[in-house]
């Protein structure tokens, strides 16, 4: 046990180094996602704002929606992880028979490089909040406490999961599919708007709401951000993670299924 | 010209055989690109159950812009994105030796030398939408109007094209491209936003050094706006230049390529 401890804790962190030895792309991409995300909604909501004349848009301020706009993305991609790629990859050129002697199974090794990302994200997030607040203030809108701050993380971890699961399900169709990549796009703008990364969900109609607190997407991003800021209540809390737990249950059921009867199929050679 | 023609010719028929092997993946990739196409016209509108006007347009005249940028996007994903892709991996592996010692340009095969067949079926669908925009466009559609947004798309296109290409070219000097290619998808959300949110200095840089407010802005405005000369002369002369500037660079870079390996 402690052998196969201290095996995953050596891939975190040979991850970690893998990850950052491409500095000036890691940088790019966290500096760059930030300024195109956040310069996209200030002058899209400053338009709207001005055009209305208004203070608040639902229960926004404009500083409240560009400090949701910040950790939108930073939540969303600490969620994501490395996202996307490396298991069809793997199936696909068959280099998973080298997980054969491997002294732990393929999805805890690959779970393991997944939080390396996802540890990484957070901090990038944590200190992109902190930044946020040293430098403009947080908005009177939110009411942060430590007790939400752990309903945050707590979902986030869910989060990572309940993404890592629906993910590898998708790409373990590349057992019987040539290339699989577009699926995982299809989740990916599927939480973009339905997550709450392009437009908060409480600006939605009603019943669009009332809808997707069933879906899995918004516990990508807007669940873990409204947490984070306060705006939700402790029901809203209690009824969210059962939510993620339900999802999480089912795609490790259909994941155990597509992957069983997948394998049967894996030549060992690449397809 | 004709033979850039026959050539255009040969690679659609090898592209479209080519994505008839692999027929799961392009069933997948239609079902990617609805879904985007949805999800753009679902957001804005959403935006408009917020408000009536959004960078001087209503939501009419914000559907002509969003068909537009959807059919630049299809252009894009139909000619260029394969070609594109695969462009750094060429020049870091030397592969650009096969294609510097064919009669042709070079960029031109390069670019335009695999066909996305799947997205074809896209370009058709985003043709749709935008037929479906200007119905609902309650205003007077003149001939006119659609020829200049016709042209301005083309334009928008190549100028989409060109600020590609120079994010590439820097491949030539520093062997990997990744770090440009996330500056330029990070900032081709500032296509899919009508120009005339951007105000102050900001406007300035994106409708010139950094264009890609021109690129679909642009060609709406040509059906929508009175100002339909200004936009079309802008929208032409920022093409020119950048075409100019991708040539000549291109030129520049070829003459640091060190072919295999490097």
């Amino acid at each position: 046990m402690r052998e196969r401890i201290r095996f995953l804790f050596s891939v975190f962190t040979m991850e970690l180094r893998r990850i950052l030895s491409y500095r000036v792309d890691f940088w790019i991409q966290f500096l760059g996602s930030i300024a195109a995300q956040l310069g996209v909604a200030y002058f899209l909501w400053r338009a709207i704002f001005d055009q209305r004349d208004i203070e608040r848009i639902g229960e926004f301020s404009f500083p409240g929606l560009m400090l949701y706009y910040l950790l939108a993305p930073l939540i969303g991609r600490t969620i994501r992880g490395a996202e996307m790629g490396s298991i069809s990859e793997e199936i696909y050129e068959g280099t998973l028979t080298r997980y054969l002697i491997y002294p732990v199974s393929f999805f805890r090794y690959k779970f393991a490089s997944h939080l390396a990302y996802t540890s990484l994200f957070l901090a990038q997030a944590g200190a992109a909040m902190l930044l946020f607040g040293i430098f403009f203030g947080f908005p009177d809108d939110f009411v942060f406490s430590p007790t939400s701050l752990f309903v945050a993380i707590v979902s986030c971890v869910l989060a990572t999961y309940l993404y890592f699961a629906l993910i590898a399900s998708i790409e373990s169709v590349a057992f019987w599919a040539d290339n699989v990549w577009s699926l995982v796009v299809i989740v990916r703008f599927a939480t973009g708007l339905f997550g709450g990364a392009m437009i908060p969900l409480s600006l939605f109609p009603s019943w669009a709401q009332e809808l997707l607190v069933f879906m899995p997407f918004a516990y990508f991003i807007s669940f873990p951000v409204r947490t984070v800021l306060g705006l939700n209540a402790p029901e809203a809390w209690i009824r969210g993670l059962l939510v993620l737990i339900g999802w999480s249950c089912a795609a490790t059921l259909v994941l155990g299924v597509v992957w069983n009867r997948g394998k049967y199929r894996y030549t060992g050679v690449g397809i | 010209m004709m033979r850039y023609l026959r050539l255009s010719a040969y690679f659609l028929r090898f592209s479209f055989s080519k994505a008839m092997e692999f027929r799961v993946d392009f069933f997948f990739r239609i079902v990617m690109d609805i879904l985007f196409y949805g999800i753009n016209i679902g957001f804005y509108q959403i935006i408009f159950l917020h408000t009536s006007v959004l960078g001087g347009w209503n939501e009419q005249e914000m559907m002509i812009f969003v068909a537009g940028f959807l059919l630049l996007d299809a252009l894009s994903m139909t000619l260029l994105s394969n070609n594109v892709w695969m462009m750094p991996i060429f020049i870091n592996r030397g592969d650009l030796d096969y294609y510097l010692v064919r009669p042709v340009s070079s960029l031109f095969f390069l670019s335009f030398r695999d066909f996305a067949a799947n997205s074809f079926v896209n370009l058709l669908m985003a043709s749709a939408i935008l037929v479906w925009a200007i119905a609902g466009y309650s205003s007077p559609v003149t001939p006119l109007g659609v020829i200049l947004f016709v042209a301005g798309l083309c334009l928008g296109f190549a100028l989409r094209y060109f600020v590609r290409i120079l994010t590439i070219i820097p491949v030539f000097w520093w062997h990997s491209g990744r770090g440009l290619e996330l500056v330029f998808w990070h900032m081709t959300r500032f296509i899919e936003r009508p120009d005339g949110i951007y105000t102050g200095i900001t406007r300035v840089i994106l409708t010139t050094i950094l264009p890609f407010a021109l690129m679909a802005s642009f060609p709406a405005r040509m059906l929508i706006d009175s100002l339909k000369w200004e936009s079309l002369l802008h929208l032409a002369v920022v093409t020119l230049i950048f075409g100019f500037a991708t040539r000549f660079f291109w030129h520049v870079g070829l003459r640091a390529y060190s072919s295999a390996s490097s």
